[in-house]
């Protein structure tokens, strides 16, 4: 018997969108829920899109009214729905909420977008960028003497974004079951990051943690048992011996004094931080991981994404999926894991742009006239025969 | 500055307010009880630990589950908890056969037990998962974990940069060029840890309503984590986003970075469309156009650099505020909670003026977070 899905049997329909909600899609896909994406007319599809992978793909004209129509008809027998678009541009459409909850009031209408949907800045356009820098935590972020440097996009598209859209679709599916109502959700990714660093918010005031300029705190870079060291290859590892316990068998194995406590390493941290790096100038990364292995010193290579795969520890667990592709290629598997239901990542299914078209209206009950008649006026595109 | 700010948008901001206490009260009383926080009414167990537990278990009392959190007694821990509100705390002593059974009664009636210990720790002390989910097969239990439940670092110590480490994105997150270091703790810890167990654990309630079965949750942070990277794994060969010295992410994008104004403070560029950064160098008054951008990015950087200096980054904002060059300032922790938009949205409660709270996200409006 086929594994459970936890998603099984939960139509979503997400209209393509940037970065955030086809993570979030994504992961719901990989959960079980069957993903409808709805296209953009033109889109030929010539950028493989490797978010899309286990979803369905229609493509509409939602300039024509026939289109609009369509999805809305869609979100009727449907249990989400992902929104990426500024607050307003879906009302326009006639696809609000007011109207599509009125249609079913057991949807879930996801909105995603960076300032929330509403305040002074809902109709501002940013990227992630602008997203952590009004969070705070930006400003955390960064070496001592440099500017501050957001994650690439993962702390607001991603965390803040897809992830926490994702955690609320789900705790309304669930509460779904109680209430028998859908409701909107509003994701600020602004504030799904901000949420996420609750606790560097929280621990600002906490001596030990944070109080010097940005670069020189325990954990932004400013303490020597927390950095990353190159190796005698020019690679990296990465030393987190944050307790006494753990910074004790790293000095042990690079042959440094165990004994060295933090108010001795306050009192000379540049001296330390001169020691570390010297030593660890002395063998490669990977002699230095077969050292450290078993230990509990917290010290770690810095991979790169071309070879986290190989890495004795991920393989062992697989935590990437590699595809006997021509080429080879590793994703992350779905995380978390859970034992009795766990994930399906369909990677190297993905959808050309309205390739499912027809398929998916006629799942939805759409009669052939119907769909002959969408496909006649341009509201639906087929590419389910198109050479990519 | 930015208290003439408040005061500007306080009509908005109480209009705000009493729109949502009319629609909430238009609903009849049934509604109105239907309306209730989505975990009201669940039970959770966390013992307690670092950062990602506590993270998961606050967001799970966040949006209305009952949590209880098992301390040690006299427990040395590096630093206090911060993560507690919205939880009861009681002491039990895990190395006494009354402890154990304290623990193990409470996992008998409740529906998720969040645990951080090393793998194979709960099993020693009686408290296994195959033991817990015989004697209550509904009970979910999530282990939260660096490496993993399974694999040679599975009893190894770790933190947050360790895990990142592992997951294959930290030399993209520092932008291929300098030592690298990940975010504070927030990838691991929060978003691959907490964030990442408190879906898992969602998932598995949903679930459960169907099939009224448990389940363990092997919560990898650094699975988690890369997971979270998907995009930035399988766009890696993408030279446009990734390419250390061109690509749009790489950080020194001139047009995707971070700037320095007059008073020190820094400002956040996210100008990546072409009409964005019309507007951009508009603001900025620099005979510039996008296929300079393209064609010389480092003399559009300087250039970007020398300007920005020459005001303060408030007065940036002020030029800026109307039009959508996608910039923002980088605000600093002890300032966020006064910004105008966050005051609007009710973003931040503050502490007793200590430090700002960040508000639950992300927000369900028909059943809201407590």
């Amino acid at each position: 018997m086929a594994p459970l899905l936890p998603l099984a049997g939960i139509r979503v329909i997400e209209f393509a969108g940037l970065a955030p909600v086809p993570h979030c899609g994504m992961i719901l896909a990989d959960f079980g829920a069957t993903v409808i994406k709805v296209d953009r007319a033109d889109d030929q599809g010539h950028r493989l899109d490797r978010m899309s992978r286990g979803k369905q793909s229609v493509a509409v004209d939602l300039k024509l009214k026939e289109g609009t129509s369509l999805v809305r008809r869609l979100c009727r027998s449907s249990d989400v729905l992902i929104d990426p678009f500024r607050p307003g541009v879906l009302e326009k459409l006639g696809l609000g909420p007011r109207e599509l909850l009125a249609d079913n009031p057991r949807l879930i209408y996801a909105r995603l977008s960076g300032f929330g949907q509403t305040g002074p800045w809902k109709d501002m356009a940013g990227h992630d960028i602008n997203y952590v820098a009004l969070s705070g935590l930006l400003s955390t972020f960064g070496r001592a003497g440099q500017k501050p440097t957001a994650p690439v996009n993962l702390a607001a598209d991603f965390a803040g974004g897809g992830l926490t859209t994702a955690l609320g679709i789900v705790m309304a599916l669930f509460e779904r079951t109680r209430s028998g109502q859908g409701q909107v959700i509003d994701t600020s990714m602004v504030e799904g990051a901000a949420y996420a660093g609750s606790f560097i918010h929280m621990t600002q005031d906490t001596p030990l943690l944070w109080g010097q300029e940005r670069g020189n705190n325990l954990l932004d870079s400013g303490a020597a048992i927390y950095d990353t060291y190159e190796t005698a290859d020019a690679k990296f590892v990465a030393v987190g011996a944050l307790e006494p316990k753990f910074h004790r068998v790293l000095f042990e194995k690079l042959g440094m004094n165990p004994n060295a406590s933090i108010p001795e390493m306050a009192m000379n941290p540049e001296e330390f931080r001169r020691e570390l790096t010297e030593r660890f100038k002395k063998k490669t990364r990977d002699e230095w991981t077969h050292i450290f292995a078993g230990t509990d010193a917290c010290v770690t290579p810095v991979l790169e994404l071309d070879e986290v795969s190989s890495n004795e520890q991920n393989k062992s667990r697989q935590s990437f999926i590699t595809l006997d592709d021509n080429q080879p290629f590793s994703a992350p598997t779905p995380a978390p894991r859970l034992s009795r239901t766990p994930a399906h990542a369909q990677v190297g299914l993905y959808p050309k742009p309205g390739q499912h078209s027809t398929a998916v209206l006629r799942d939805f009950g759409f009669s052939t006239a119907e769909i002959e008649q969408l496909l006649s006026c341009g509201a639906a595109i087929d590419r389910a025969s198109s050479k990519l | 500055m930015l208290r003439h700010k408040t005061r500007e948008w306080l009509p908005e901001f109480t209009k705000n307010i009493l729109r949502q206490i009319f629609v909430s009260s238009s609903k009849s009383a049934t509604g109105r009880i239907k309306n209730q926080p989505p975990l009201r009414g669940v039970r959770v167990i966390e013992l307690a630990g670092l950062a990602p537990a506590p993270f998961c278990g606050l967001i799970l009392a966040d949006f209305g589950a009952s949590v209880t959190r098992i301390v040690k007694p006299k427990e040395d821990a590096l630093i206090e908890d911060c993560l507690t509100r919205g939880k009861r705390t009681i002491e039990v002593d895990l190395k006494t056969q009354q402890g154990i059974e304290t623990v193990s009664n409470l996992c008998f009636n409740a529906d998720i037990l969040i645990d951080p210990y090393r793998p194979g720790v709960l099993e020693k002390l009686g408290l296994g998962s195959s033991k817990l989910l015989r004697n209550n097969g509904r009970l979910i239990i999530a282990r939260i974990t660096g490496y993993g439940q399974t694999g040679p670092l599975a009893q190894s110590a770790g933190h947050d940069i360790n895990y990142v480490a592992m997951s294959g994105l930290l030399p993209t997150i520092s932008h291929n060029r300098q030592q690298p270091f990940p975010p504070a703790n927030l990838l691991a810890d929060f978003a691959g840890g907490g964030l990442s167990a408190a879906f898992g654990i969602l998932l598995a309630i949903f679930e459960r309503e169907k099939s009224n079965k448990g389940q363990v949750i092997d919560v990898s942070m650094t699975e988690g984590l890369a997971y979270l990277g998907s995009f930035v794994n399988l766009t890696r060969h993408w030279q446009s986003f990734w390419d250390r010295d061109r690509g749009v992410l790489s950080g020194n994008y001139p047009v995707y970075r971070t700037y320095k104004a007059a008073d020190g403070k820094f400002l956040a560029v996210g100008a990546l469309e072409n009409k964005f950064q019309e507007n951009l160098f508009k603001g900025l008054k620099l005979p510039i156009t996008s296929s300079d951008v393209e064609n010389r990015p480092e003399y559009v950087s300087d250039l970007l650099e020398k300007e920005f200096v020459q005001k303060t980054r408030d007065e940036w904002m002020e030029i800026f505020k109307d039009c959508d060059a996608c910039v923002s300032p980088v605000l600093e922790m002890d300032e966020v909670g006064e910004h105008h938009h966050h005051i609007f949205r009710a973003n931040f409660t503050f502490d007793g003026e200590k430090h700002t709270v960040p508000r639950p996200s992300p927000r369900l409006l028909r059943t809201p977070a407590v």
